[in-house]
C-alpha cells in the first residue's frame, strides 16, 4: 500500500494544483484578517465558525477534496498510468485504500492549517481550545467523507469528473441542502454540521446553523459515506477495462 | 483471399489453434502458457476481435496486423485490462479476469505512452518491483535496467526521457519481476536500431530459457529475426497462424517471384519464357526476374532454360519467402 500511497501524494502535491488550492483556502484566514481589522474582537469567534458553516464547509471543503480526489484516480485513468498499478499482483481495495488515504491526508492538512489560522487570526487568541478542536474535527471528518465520495466520482467519470463535481458542491451542497432539512437529508454537509454541532460550546453553538442531528448520528452517517464510497470504488475498479 | 484461417500446426511448436476446450497443452505435449478460445471483444456494433482462438508455448511469437486489426484488443484481453464479450482467455492455466495474483508470473509492456513524468526511470521501475514484493527491490530495479541499459541514466526523470528511452523503462517494469509470460506491444517503437537490435537479443534470449514472450510488431523483419511463429490479424479476425514459413509454403494459389542470377540473362529469359508457369518476366543487371504459379516446375525447367542459352546459371533465389510477403498478402 505504502508504494502506490507515496506515488499518489507526489502526483497530487505537485503542479499547480496544490498553489489554486491554497489560494482558495487562504480566502477564510483573509475574511478573518479583514473581519477583526475592522470590528475588533467582538463576536469574532462567532463570526469564525459562520465561515465555517456558510463558507469553508459548504465550497471550500467539498472543493479541496473533489480536485485532489478527482485526479487521484480519474487522471491515472486518463493519463492512461493506471495499468501499472492493476497489472500488479495487489488486491483491488489496497489501490482504492492507498489512493483514499493519500488524497484525505493532502486535503485535510490543507483544511486543517486554513481553519486553525482562520480561527487563530479570527479570535486573536480569545477563543476555546474546545471550539477550535470541534472545527477541526467537523473539518476532519468532512475531508475523510468527501474524499471517498470524489474518488469514487472520478473513478467512474474520470473525464467529467471535476465539472460534475464542481457543479454537486455549488448546486447540491451549497445552495439546495440549505433550502429544506428534506434535501439536507443528503447532503454530506448536514452531518459535518451535526457533528461540529455536537462538540461546540453553547455560546458558540448560537453562531451555527440549528441541526436536529447528534453527533453520534453524524459519525456514523459520515462513516458509511467513507465507507461506501471506498466499496464501491473497490468493485468499480474490479470491473474496469482500461482500454 | 478466402476468409479461412491458414493453419501450421505442425510446422511450430510454440503456436497452434486449441481443439475443443482448454486442454493446457500444445499438441506435442508441452504445456500451453497462453490459451484463447473463441473469443470476441465487441464495442456496441463495432467488433474489435471476433472469434480468436489460439494456444501458445514459451517461445517468441509475434502478433502481427496493419493498423486497426486487434492487436492491441487482443493483448489486453489476454492480461485481462479488458475483459471478453465472448469466449475465454486462460493464461498458465489461469483465467486472467479478478485474478491479481497471476501477475506475478505475467509482465506486460503497454503501447500506450503515459507514464509518470515526475518519477526517475529508477524510481519508476522501483515501483513496480515493491508492487511485485520483490525482496530488494531497488536492485530487481537495476537489475533491469542493466538488461535495457538504461543503468547509466537511472536518475533521469522520465519527463526528460527520450521515446526510445521510455519504451525501455517500460521494458524494463515489465521484466523487473522475472516473469513467465511478457506481452509487449509494440516494444521497439522509438527505439534507434542498436538499441532494436539489442532488445530483439533480450527477448530471444528470455525466449530461450523457457518463457513465453508475444510481441505485437508491424516492423516485420525485427519480428523475423527473433523467431518464425506468427499470429496475422486481419480485421480483428485470426488470419493465419503457425511458422511463417510453413504458411507461406501452404499458399500455394500465390504467384511467386523468382530472381534467376546468370549470364546472358536476356537470352535464358526468352527460353524462361515458356517454362511452366511462368506469368511474367523481366530482365534486371544481371538477372532475370519471373513470377511463376508453378514454383516446382519452374526451379525444374530453369537449369534446362540456361543450358539452352548457353549461359552459366549462378543461383536461384525466392524473392517472396520473407515475412513480410506472406503478411502483405495476408492482409490484402
Amino acid at each position: 500500500m505504502q508504494p502506490i500511497f507515496t506515488l499518489t501524494l507526489r502526483a497530487l502535491a505537485r503542479s499547480r494544483r496544490l498553489l489554486v488550492v491554497a489560494a482558495l483556502l487562504a480566502v477564510p484566514v483573509l475574511l478573518a484578517l479583514v473581519y477583526v481589522a475592522s470590528e475588533g474582537k467582538s463576536n469574532s469567534e462567532g463570526f469564525v465558525i459562520e465561515l465555517f458553516v456558510n463558507l469553508v464547509l459548504p465550497i471550500l471543503l467539498p472543493l479541496t477534496a473533489l480536485i485532489f480526489a478527482t485526479s487521484a484516480l480519474g487522471g491515472e485513468i486518463e493519463d492512461r498510468t493506471l495499468l501499472y498499478l492493476t497489472l500488479r499482483p495487489i488486491p483491488r481495495w489496497v489501490i482504492i485504500v492507498a489512493k483514499l488515504l493519500a488524497c484525505a491526508l493532502i486535503t485535510t492538512v490543507l483544511v486543517e492549517v486554513s481553519l486553525a489560522a482562520t480561527y487563530l487570526v479570527g479570535t486573536q487568541g480569545s477563543g476555546t481550545t474546545q471550539n477550535l478542536g470541534a472545527l477541526l474535527l467537523a473539518g476532519f471528518v468532512g475531508c475523510l467523507a468527501y474524499s471517498s465520495l470524489f474518488l469514487l466520482v472520478g473513478l467512474w467519470l474520470p473525464r467529467r469528473g471535476l465539472l460534475v463535481g464542481f457543479v454537486y458542491v455549488l448546486l447540491w451542497e451549497g445552495t439546495a441542502s440549505t433550502l429544506s432539512t428534506g434535501l439536507a437529508t443528503f447532503s454530506v454537509r448536514r452531518y459535518v454540521e451535526g457533528t461540529l454541532n455536537a462538540n461546540l460550546t453553547t455560546s458558540a453553538l448560537a453562531s451555527s446553523s440549528p441541526v436536529d442531528l447528534s453527533g453520534t448520528t453524524s459519525l456514523i452517517v459520515l462513516a458509511a459515506v467513507l465507507l461506501g464510497g471506498a466499496l464501491i470504488a473497490t468493485w468499480k475498479l474490479r470491473q474496469i477495462e482500461l482500454a | 483471399m478466402s476468409s479461412e484461417i491458414i493453419r501450421t500446426p505442425l510446422a511450430s511448436p510454440a503456436v497452434s489453434s486449441p481443439q475443443t476446450g482448454f486442454t493446457g497443452r500444445l499438441p506435442d505435449g508441452r504445456a500451453a502458457t497462453i490459451e484463447v478460445q473463441n473469443v470476441s471483444k465487441w464495442y456496441g456494433d463495432k467488433v474489435a476481435v471476433s472469434d480468436l482462438s489460439f494456444a501458445l508455448g514459451p517461445g517468441v511469437t509475434a502478433l502481427l496486423g496493419p493498423n486497426g486489426a486487434g492487436k492491441s484488443t487482443t493483448l489486453k484481453l489476454l492480461t485481462g485490462l479488458l475483459r471478453t464479450s465472448r469466449g475465454q482467455v486462460r493464461v498458465l492455466g489461469e483465467s486472467v479476469v479478478n485474478n491479481p495474483k497471476l501477475y506475478r508470473r505475467i509482465g506486460l509492456v503497454p503501447e500506450q505512452e503515459g507514464l509518470y513524468p515526475f518519477l526517475s526511470i529508477l524510481e519508476f521501475v522501483e515501483l513496480a518491483a515493491r508492487l511485485h514484493r520483490m525482496p530488494n527491490p531497488r536492485e530487481a530495479a537495476r537489475a533491469a535496467l542493466r538488461i535495457v541499459e538504461l543503468n547509466d541514466v537511472e536518475d533521469r526523470p522520465l519527463k526528460n526521457c527520450s521515446k526510445g528511452m521510455r519504451q525501455r523503462a517500460k521494458i524494463a517494469q515489465g521484466l523487473v519481476h522475472d516473469p513467465e509470460v511478457l506481452i509487449l506491444d509494440e516494444p521497439l517503437t522509438g527505439a534507434d536500431p542498436r538499441q532494436r537490435l539489442a532488445m530483439m537479443e533480450v527477448f530471444t534470449r528470455l525466449s530461450e530459457t523457457g518463457k513465453t514472450i508475444l510481441i505485437s510488431s508491424h516492423i516485420l523483419y525485427e519480428v523475423e529475426r527473433m523467431g518464425s511463429n506468427v499470429l496475422v490479424l486481419v480485421n480483428g479476425k485470426l488470419a493465419a497462424e503457425g511458422d511463417f514459413h510453413a504458411i507461406r509454403a501452404l499458399m500455394d494459389d500465390r504467384p511467386r517471384r523468382v530472381r534467376v542470377t546468370c549470364s546472358e540473362p536476356r537470352t535464358v529469359a526468352a527460353f524462361l519464357v515458356t517454362a511452366p508457369g511462368t506469368r511474367s518476366i523481366h530482365v534486371e543487371d544481371e538477372s532475370v526476374i519471373v513470377e511463376t504459379a508453378a514454383p516446382l516446375e519452374f526451379y525444374l525447367a530453369v537449369p534446362q532454360a540456361a543450358q539452352s542459352a548457353g549461359a552459366h546459371l549462378y543461383g536461384i533465389e525466392g524473392l517472396d519467402e520473407d515475412l513480410e510477403s506472406v503478411f502483405r498478402y495476408l492482409v490484402n
